[in-house]
């Protein structure tokens, strides 16, 4: 034996014993998408405050980085476009994986037993100029920096487009990653990605947000992500006591994951999961956190902000589905729920409302009067609101079948309430692509090979009326379970 | 004897620390620089028959030695998956402390790295112009996330991004012209990268930052890397530079490209056509490499046998050289230079080549050939106007996409087409403007924009190919626009800063 083949063969074994090493508890290592080093990872960009002028950064280390810094510059033609950037300290956030407590109580995530602590760095940029192009990086530890950046500020006027999933959930980083990249190859340059709710399936593992973050890669950080939370984002605590106490809270990874807009108007465990963007004069965009159990205090919030909203389109996004069929409607918050925003969305007649949960797809209208004819592809028709639940990952629900498409559709879905189902769709990832100029608002619904599956047009009136056009793709074969390929629980997937 | 064996393990535990441990503890290296079980540096590359092959190629560490590969063609379902079908995968096993590396450093570049495994699958008989969706495996169970790709159209319209030489600031200022490439054209059939894709050809840190740089952009839109002269790796009689380098061992591994049989060995997935549909053929050469006479003879078979409507090249040095001070000054590599130059003007004319896409020279410039092509540059005004059209033999473009700029001039560019040729014409250049191109052909017209790293455009032509075979060319709006120099924008700092 050579002296090289027996050194090959030393440091292949030092290399295994290494790979095995870490972390400390797991037989087998951390994928490497999923380990906090002292390089910046899951990088992300968000909107805070004003989209013109305003945009915010959060990225994770390990904890060997306590403080650090992030740099931006205008993005120019040249070559060092970095020369000149400006440098500030981040904000930095300890965030114990293992042990998460809270004011109501503590949880230990097995999920996340034997990794520790990780720090989320944050810096949100002021005063930018509007509708410009920023590169921007951020440092882990010294030295070790992220590639440079490029995020556009929002133009205070003109056309806005962006991307709108439901549920990513299930089978996230195999399956959901081509959706978003699908998605980002369709609209390049949307002004945001919208996630409507349960991004992942368990809102404390930390495995499920790698996945998350892998799956969107440097997307996330070029295009300002606006995350909603969804129950998936909700974990049990239990208080300390002879008789612990079970509360349902948001997980206390959302906060330094992302860095979103703080309302002080409204109760803590509200803060940077509901919110409001003016995005500019066109577009105004309202999140609810439909996974809490103050809708009341949420409707009051929603009520005023709308109130006092100019903006030509105002669109209200919250992860449970404002409608539902009636079959599936098993849950009593749901129905609370809808009491308590419905009033507060139809007297100020918002434009949209875009949702996910139910893992499916399903798009109804509120019309101006009761139709009773199906619609026909070209005709315009006066609506109030429009209904859109969605889902883009693994996972899908039957709930649609042939004759209650029919009959829904057909029919004017009566079991609907006063809404009209539209369009109807099962087995079937998608995502949505939102388009607004001026008085006009372009929908469409494409699923994960990019095909355009459902489309619509939204156009104002001089009178503030809204006439709904059904696009062509309205009127293609439904897809449902029965006549689409074979379908499997995401259990398999990683 | 033991005693020094001893001493060999501790000393070799030293240099290996930074592999060892975890990425946590070795401040030098990124994460992302290290192979484990899982796979990464995935990458999908068109076969010879971009219409019905595509083969993927993707890393693990030393560990795995059966790995597979699983397609099927990508529906809207959810579970587009059920039904996909495995491929088993060869790997090539790239052993840093037998690799070849550069002779002017004095030891290998990649101390402390273990061997890794480069695996790859070959998917043939696809449907041609069809999605479809790929994952790989390194350890069982270690699996990529499903990607989609698509095979070439038989025909119908095809866009394609090219990128000049990445080298210097890979991940850190290329990246941002990659990405902003996806932007422009994110339904490119393929990206070619011409050459200089690193600057030390042998480095496994700066293929990281490459690989790293375009995430997984690679693994959706097939690749097709051109290699340059820093692919190669100079040799203590010379280096490249009198094309007596030779290739890195790393290239073969980390790519699965087409081999020409009847080419050196030595040409072996550098030198290769692919006819990506009924309108466009490609051609890529290796323009470093000793055997020049060779690649010409086959590009002139294999390019004159062609119907296709364009014939493209990509190649990393291009047949003149602005602003390269050794080709003036040192007569001995001018005249190397000039006779493998004049030698490749004959073959292309002979070839029909219509468009050259290269590198090498830092810098932007696009410069037409052929009997009528006028002055040209340094003389602006005399240049063809807005909306005129005329007669080109060859249009070649050079372009960068990384952080370090040349500085051509069109007085340089002057002083050596005189060298050269007076059948050329400089339509438009540019320095310290990294760019990357978006090519449109649509049937008998080739559109080309040149877009800055901010996504404007800065120069924009078509070609229109008429029955009779001849060529015209139009220069558009973004190509008379003020000329971007080191005098027009902003500081420049040379990349000694760069990691």
């Amino acid at each position: 034996m050579s002296l090289r083949v027996i050194l090959a063969g030393f440091s292949t074994l030092l290399m295994t014993v290494a790979a095995q090493a870490h972390p400390i508890g797991h037989s087998e290592p951390l994928p490497p998408w999923q380990a906090a080093t002292s390089w910046p990872d899951r990088v992300i960009a968000t909107l805070s405050g004003d989209p013109a002028t305003e945009f915010s950064a959060t990225w994770r280390t390990d904890i060997s980085v306590g403080r650090t810094i992030i740099q931006i510059a205008e993005a120019t033609a040249d070559t060092r476009f970095d020369l000149g950037a400006e440098t500030y300290r981040a904000k930095t956030e300890s965030v114990d994986l293992e042990t998460f407590r809270v004011s109501d109580g503590a949880m230990e995530s097995l999920e996340n037993v034997g990794l520790g602590k990780a720090h989320y760095h944050s810096y949100t940029f002021t005063g930018l100029k509007p509708d410009t192009l920023y590169a921007w990086r951020v440092q882990g530890g010294r030295g070790h920096w992220s590639e440079w950046y490029q995020t556009r500020t929002a133009s205070t006027s003109g056309p806005i487009s962006f991307v709108y999933f439901g549920d990513a959930q299930n089978g996230v980083r195999p399956t959901w990653s081509r959706v978003i990249r699908a998605a980002f190859q369709t609209e390049p340059y949307a002004a945001f990605f919208l996630h409507a709710g349960d991004l992942v399936q368990k809102g404390d593992s930390d495995y499920n947000w790698a996945e998350w973050f892998e799956a969107g890669g440097f997307i996330h950080a070029m295009i300002p992500v606006v995350p909603v939370p969804g129950n998936h984002e909700n974990i049990t605590v239990f208080s300390e006591g002879p008789s612990p106490k079970r509360t349902r809270v948001r997980t206390p990874l959302w906060r330094p994951q992302f860095t979103l807009p703080v309302d002080k108007s409204l109760p803590d465990h509200l803060q940077e999961s509901n919110y409001d963007l003016r995005y500019s004069d066109d577009l105004h965009l309202f999140v609810i956190d439909s996974a809490q159990d103050t809708f009341d205090a949420q409707a009051t919030w929603l009520d005023e902000k709308l109130s006092n909203s100019t903006a030509k389109w105002r669109i209200v996004t919250m992860h449970h589905p404002y409608f539902l069929p009636e079959s599936f409607d098993r849950n009593r918050d749901d129905a609370a729920r809808r009491a308590a925003l419905s009033s507060v969305i139809d007297k100020h007649e918002v434009d949209l409302v875009l949702t996910g949960h139910v893992h499916t797809y399903g798009r109804a209208s509120l019309p101006e009067t009761q139709q009773t004819a199906r619609r026909a592809l070209g005709d315009a028709n006066a609506v109030r609101t429009v209904f859109v639940i969605s889902s883009s990952g693994a996972k899908n629900t039957d709930i649609w079948s042939a004759d209650r498409v029919e009959q829904s559709v057909g029919d004017g879905a009566t079991d609907l309430g006063d809404l009209s189902l539209d369009r109807v769709a099962g087995n079937t990832p998608m995502f949505q692509v939102l388009r607004i100029n001026g008085d006009v608002l372009s929908y469409e619904a494409r699923t994960a090979i990019g095909d355009i599956y459902d489309a619509f047009q939204l156009r104002k009136t001089v009178t503030g009326q809204k006439q709904l056009t059904q696009g062509a793709p309205a009127f293609g074969e439904t897809r449902l379970f029965s006549n689409t390929g074979p379908y499997r629980e995401w259990w398999d997937l990683r | 004897m033991i005693n020094r064996l001893l001493a060999c393990f501790a000393l070799i535990g030293l240099v290996c620390s930074p592999a060892l441990a975890h990425p946590n503890h070795a401040p030098a290296a990124p994460p992302w620089q290290f192979p484990s079980s899982w796979p990464d540096r995935i990458i999908v590359s068109p076969g010879k028959d971009p219409q019905t092959i595509l083969t993927l190629t993707w890393r693990t560490d030393a560990t795995v030695s059966s790995a597979i590969a699983e397609y099927t063609i990508a529906s809207a379902d959810s579970r587009f998956d059920i039904g996909a079908l495995p491929k088993a995968a060869r790997y090539e096993r790239v052993d840093f402390s037998q690799t070849n590396y550069a002779a002017d450093r004095g030891g290998p570049p990649n101390e402390g790295l273990g061997p890794v495994h480069y695996h790859s699958v070959t998917l043939d008989g696809l449907e041609p112009d069809t999605l479809y969706a790929y994952r790989v495996r390194g350890a069982q169970g270690h699996w990529s996330e499903w990607f989609q790709t698509r095979t070439a159209p038989t025909e119908g319209a095809v866009s394609f991004l090219y990128y000049g030489d990445a080298q210097y600031g890979i991940l850190s200022h290329a990246s941002r012209i990659f990405r902003q490439g996806l932007l422009s054209a994110p339904n490119a059939r393929f990206v070619l990268h011409a050459g200089d894709l690193v600057n030390k050809g042998d480095r496994d840190l700066e293929w990281g930052e490459w690989f790293q740089a375009s995430g997984f952009i690679h693994a959706m839109i097939p690749v097709i890397p051109v290699a340059g002269n820093h692919e190669y790796l100079e040799t203590p009689d010379g280096g490249t530079k009198d094309g007596k380098g030779v290739l890195t061992d790393l290239w073969r591994p980390m790519f699965t490209l087409p081999v020409t049989k009847s080419l050196p060995k030595s040409l072996r997935e550098t030198v290769f056509d692919m006819r990506i549909s009924k309108d466009l053929h490609v051609f890529v050469l290796d323009s470093s490499s000793p055997y020049w006479n060779e690649q010409l003879d086959w590009l002139v078979a294999t390019a004159s046998s062609s119907d296709a409507t364009w014939k493209v090249i990509g190649m990393h040095h291009s047949p003149y050289r602005p602003g390269l001070q050794g080709y003036v000054n040192n007569p001995d590599r001018g005249d190397f230079h000039r006779a493998r130059q004049d030698a490749f003007i004959a073959a292309a004319e002979r070839a029909e080549i219509n468009l050259i896409l290269a590198g090498h020279n830092h810098s932007y410039t696009r410069a037409s050939l052929g009997d009528d092509v006028g002055p040209g540059l340094p003389d602006a005004q005399a240049r063809v106007v807005l909306g005129q059209k005329r007669e080109v033999d060859l249009v070649v473009i050079v372009s960068i996409s990384g952080a370090m700029s040349g500085n051509m001039t069109p007085e340089h560019f002057a002083k050596n087409k005189q060298k050269f040729s007076d059948d050329i014409s400089l339509e438009r250049w540019a320095t310290n403007t990294p760019t990357y191109q978006v090519v449109r052909i649509d049937g008998n017209v080739l559109n080309v924009a040149s877009h800055l790293g901010t996504g404007e455009v800065y120069d924009a032509f078509s070609l229109t190919r008429s029955q009779d075979g001849t060529v015209t060319l139009q220069n558009l709006a973004p190509a008379f626009g003020t000329v971007r120099n080191f005098d027009t924008t902003g500081p420049y700092k040379d990349k000694a800063d760069l990691r």
